[in-house]
């Protein structure tokens, strides 16, 4: 397939573990229990587009966005971007990349330096890549900035706990778009914000999208907001990414049961459509990533469960033209009978 | 930020009531705020203002001490016997000692070497405690084992006793003493730096910096450093106290300065066989010691509450 | 909540109020024009600003709204927990069952708080103690208030447990808090809270912390236990969607005022307040095929302290006019009991031109379209 596009970003088997014991000589033992934070997870991301990724606390994928950065070395597996292996590169070849590939953080507060001005903050990656040396026309170019992200370009002098946290949050795109990255991924960038400071942030984040054509990795629990902005979306349960398929298939067609009971938890804000819905209700915890379960990784709060899947991994596969799925029982609304169970 | 479907009017109040919003709050910084927060805790002010009278005191002393209260050392042995251990008057304000010499004298030409060891003993241990404990906190892993580990050893050891056992190998005086104090105070601020900086690494802005591409050097210079360094600030303030004890107890045990140099703790201790009788030898530079230790502790304690980030909207 | 530690209180020369009938006239719990104003160093924060609705048993009572709204500090005004000073009640009251509960004595109160009114809080981490078994925690309540051996307690806190479905509820009452995932925290949370049977149970984002699978159990088990005790639930959440799926009522709050109240269908089919348009507007439809463009609400949520002259929504609101920069809009009332709090509430022509679509008026757009079609096609034939 030459003529196909070629993608921006390629993971493939990515994987990470954490040792349990912090110790020094504990994490060193060959038996040393580890957290399976992500494993054997693969896909793509195109040039300009958004993928999405979704799961539960716990479920790695903000650990993949970290060692997709190599803010966390990865375990092992492979990170390509624009076909250069990110695995190998030095401390040079990484400083590059990451004019590139940007990041988004959660946390307004604890993402911005609060002995900083956000001007200091903003132009920080500028003078690292020594981009623009001219100090006079680097203030320019933030203030330009602040104001293309909804900013007062007058509070260039002011300092992050002065400003309200979707400000902050501003900033930090801000921040992230300064050198015009062609990859930023954003770990949860919406979900310390209320509601209406939530729909401002996304819109801003597609906004500068349609302006400059970055490609987002967009991490997040919420799938309705995760819905809202991708175009293709992924689902990953206990380090392990359970479904991908383009958002319309994956809404409407869920081909695991786990992504379909997923759907089916999160409450409608429409009373008729809430109230009329069957939904599925999973039984008890996730398990524990220290010591996954065998075969099926959800087989032990999966409904329709059979012997097979506690003893046999499933693997992903493509069950339509670009949805992927690994169940062993994939189609489309896998669980017919939606019981209640507590 | 645009906006895809269309709004109705009222849009550009919404902005000027921001912008007004924001026009009528003056921009501060941290610092600046933490000032501000200091200057309304009383007794931190007033331990600051009393560590300032001490300074300009004992550095001015040379100008009209031995002009006014004559000299702090020579002793004159003609008139020793009439002006030996006189109570307090106009003329010997805190009353003369066994020699005949002003106390009030020796108390201000001892604030000057008591200073003296608290600031320089104190920056000895700083600046070996920042060094060992950025090395212990960024590179963790087996440095942070080796130099935590060899810090516990040195506070294994009864601190007093280790400093006399330093000073019986290097021999007493006023730079031994220095030393002393200085090199075997780091392990506490290494310590306090290196918890500092693993809590500081730990933010978000951290790895912000990393993901941009930032140095090492950068991330510390720039990041880590400026949001670490008030509990340093706090700690070494408090640390100048102690230092200044220390001394104290070294020159009473007759382990510090040498006679006829003025140290208050030599002086408590010239004084104290006349405890019952002239108890002025041995109150005056007890107060001494006492107020100047208080100072500094009220003065950390202060700044303590000052400095911390969290209290910044209070 | 249960006042641990304190002296044991004998229940004999306390009227239970739960055994008692309400009054005629009377709600079950009535919240009347309640203020709660925080006198702090920067100036009067008005954090509860007016609140009224009143509650019976059986209901749920949803009351939304942003971080600082004042939701919350509504529910701990009516518990009695807030700290006073900084905090002071500047008017209005709390009738529950007819009695007040704002002239209440601390003591009287602590009838009050577990026994007919419990609360359950947002972090199921911090609102155990970690230091004492769950099965000493449940019981706690059930000595002070029910007057309950310590076996007799034990034995229902098994039961409680074994409610909230808990499996291996015998073995798992002798544990430490530390010892359960975070959803098996909130369901004792919730089991500690039912164990005296109260007439209210406030949930205060009971479900923020969780994941959704976990929430949806959650409110699953919340919805069930009222079914079978016949208590009221008033749910305190920032998602519009747990409120849709549970309240009977519902409360917008802005900035400690609330801006509009009625039933979840006037809420969610008929608003007439600019800031529910807002909040409808704010949140991605996860039902719909086609990706709607969000509309945010303009600007920042208001600070307490120097509130807008006029209506608190005023400097956000895209409809404001002058009136509603310099006049505090009146409460509007409907004959239903919905209202709202806006200068335009009252104008059926602003509120039918500007409320958002909802999923009803888009199927009567259909059925309208359907019917104009199939009115030309039998015209046509």
């Amino acid at each position: 397939m030459a003529d196909a596009p070629k993608p921006l970003l390629h993971v493939e088997h990515l994987c990470k573990e954490f040792p349990v014991e912090s110790g020094l000589i504990a994490s060193h033992m060959k038996n040393a229990r580890k957290v399976h934070a992500v494993n054997d997870v693969s896909f793509d991301i195109m040039p300009g587009e958004t993928f999405g990724l979704v799961g539960e606390s716990g479920c790695g994928k903000s650990t993949t966005g970290r060692c997709i950065m190599r803010l966390t070395e990865p375990t092992s597996g492979l990170v390509e971007f624009e076909g250069k292996d990110v695995g190998k590169m030095n401390k040079r070849e990484l400083k590059a990349l990451r004019r590139d590939m940007q990041f988004i953080f959660q946390d307004p507060y604890a993402s911005l330096n609060p002995r900083m001005t956000i001007g200091e903050i903003i132009s920080e990656p500028l003078i690292i890549h020594n981009v623009m040396p001219n100090a006079d026309e680097r203030i320019a170019f933030v203030r330009e900035l602040l104001d293309v992200v909804g900013l007062n370009p007058e509070h260039i002098n002011r300092y992050p706990h002065e400003f309200s946290g979707g400000q902050r949050q501003r900033v930090g795109i801000a921040r992230a778009f300064a050198l015009r990255p062609k990859l930023i991924i954003c770990d949860e960038p919406v979900s310390a914000l209320d509601v209406s400071i939530q729909a401002q942030v996304l819109n801003l984040l597609t906004d500068l999208q349609k302006e400059y054509g970055t490609a987002y990795l967009f991490i997040a629990h919420d799938l309705s907001v995760v819905q809202h902005i991708s175009d293709r979306v992924a689902v990953m349960y206990l380090g392990s990414m359970m479904e991908y398929s383009d958002w319309r298939s994956l809404y409407a067609e869920p081909c695991h049961p786990y992504t379909q009971s997923l759907l089916s938890a999160v409450p409608i804000p429409d009373p008729d459509v809430q109230h009329s819905r069957k939904r599925i209700i999973l039984k008890g915890d996730p398990p524990s990533p220290i010591e996954p379960p065998s075969g099926c990784l959800f087989h032990t709060r999966c409904p329709i469960a059979q012997a097979r899947c506690s003893s046999e991994t499933p693997q992903l596969r493509e069950i339509a033209p670009g949805h992927f799925c690994s169940c062993h029982f994939a189609e489309p609304n896998p669980i017919k009978d939606a019981s209640i169970e507590l | 930020m645009s906006d895809n479907t269309t709004q109705p009017a009222g849009e550009q109040a919404v902005e000027q009531a921001q912008a007004k919003e924001f026009s009528a709050a003056p921009s501060r910084t941290l610092w600046g705020d933490a000032f501000q927060r200091l200057r309304r805790n009383k007794l931190a002010v007033a331990g600051a203002i009393w560590i300032i009278l001490m300074v300009i005191i004992a550095i001015s002393a040379d100008l009209w001490v031995p002009q006014t209260l004559g000299n702090p050392t020579q002793t004159d042995s003609t008139t020793m016997a009439s002006m030996s251990r006189l109570p307090p008057s106009l003329e010997h304000p805190f009353g003369t000692d066994t020699l005949g010499r002003d106390v009030l004298c020796r108390v201000i030409y001892g604030a000057r070497i008591s200073l003296a060891v608290g600031v320089l003993a104190t920056a000895i241990s700083t600046l070996i405690g920042l060094v060992m404990g950025a090395l212990a906190a960024y590179n963790g892993g087996i440095w942070d084992t080796i130099i935590m580990r060899f810090a516990d050893i040195f506070l294994a050891f009864p601190y007093t006793l280790f400093v006399i056992a330093m000073l019986a190998v290097i021999g007493p005086g006023i730079q031994n003493v220095f030393i002393a104090i200085g090199v075997l105070g780091w392990p506490s601020i290494a310590r306090v730096f290196r918890s500092a900086i693993l809590s500081v690494k730990e933010n978000d802005y951290v790895d912000a910096a990393r993901a941009m591409g930032a140095s090492d050097a950068r991330i510390i210079v720039r990041h880590i450093f400026p949001n670490s360094v008030a509990s340093i600030v706090v700690y070494a303030t408090m640390n100048i106290g102690g230092a200044i004890l220390t001394e104290s107890a070294l020159s009473f045990l007759g382990m510090g300065v040498v006679p006829p140099d003025p140290s208050w703790g030599i002086m408590i201790q010239d004084g104290q066989t006349y405890l019952a009788t002239q108890p002025w030898l041995m109150i005056m530079p007890g107060i001494a010691i006492l107020t100047t230790v208080l100072a500094f502790t009220l003065l950390g304690d202060g700044l303590r509450d000052a400095l911390d980030v969290k209290m910044k909207d209070a | 909540m249960f006042g641990f530690g304190r002296k044991k209180k004998q229940a004999t020369d306390w009227v239970d109020l739960k055994t008692q009938p309400v009054p005629e006239g009377h709600h079950l719990l009535e919240v009347n024009d309640l203020k709660m104003y925080f006198h702090t160093q920067d100036g009067v924060v008005k954090a509860v600003n007016g609140v009224s609705y009143t509650l019976d048993r059986g209901e749920t009572l949803g009351v939304v709204g942003e971080s600082g709204s004042g939701k919350s500090v509504t529910s701990l005004t009516i518990m009695g927990l807030i700290d006073m000073p900084p905090g002071k009640i500047e008017g209005g009251d709390v009738l529950y069952r007819g009695r007040s509960l704002v002239k209440m004595t601390e003591e009287e109160m602590e009838h009050i708080r577990g026994n007919d009114i419990a609360m359950i809080f947002q972090d199921p981490m911090t609102s155990l103690n970690p230091v004492y078994t769950i099965g000493r925690q449940l019981s706690e309540g059930m000595i002070l208030h029910r007057g309950y051996s310590k076996q007799q307690a034990l034995q229902r806190s098994i039961e409680l447990l074994q409610m909230v479905g808990i499996p291996n509820a015998e073995q798992r009452v002798k544990d430490y808090p530390h010892e359960f995932s975070g959803g098996m925290r909130q369901r004792v949370m919730i089991a500690m809270a039912l164990a005296c049977d109260p007439d209210i149970l406030i949930a205060d984002e009971p479900t923020t912390a969780l994941d959704v699978t976990i929430q949806a159990q959650i409110i699953e088990l919340m919805q069930k236990m009222q079914e079978e005790n016949g208590n009221a639930i008033i749910m305190i959440t920032h998602d519009l969607g747990v409120v849709a799926d549970i309240a009977d009522k519902i409360m917008v709050m802005y900035a400690g005022q609330p801006v509009e109240f009625g039933t979840a269908e006037e809420i969610f089919y008929e608003p007439i307040h600019p800031y529910t348009w807002g909040l409808n507007r704010s949140i991605p439809d996860p039902v719909i095929d086609e990706k709607r463009p969000l509309t945010p609400i303009k600007g920042n949520p208001p600070s307490l302290v120097n509130a807008p002259a006029g209506c608190a929504f005023s400097p956000r609101c895209p409809y404001a006019t002058d009136l509603c920069r310099t006049e505090q809009p009146p409460t509007y009332v409907t004959e239903t009991g919905h209202y709202s709090r806006c200068h335009y509430a009252h104008d059926a022509s602003f509120v039918s031109a500007n409320a958002p679509e909802t999923s009803r008026t888009k199927t009567m757009l259909d059925h309208a379209a359907d019917a104009v079609a199939a009115a030309q096609e039998g015209g046509e034939a």
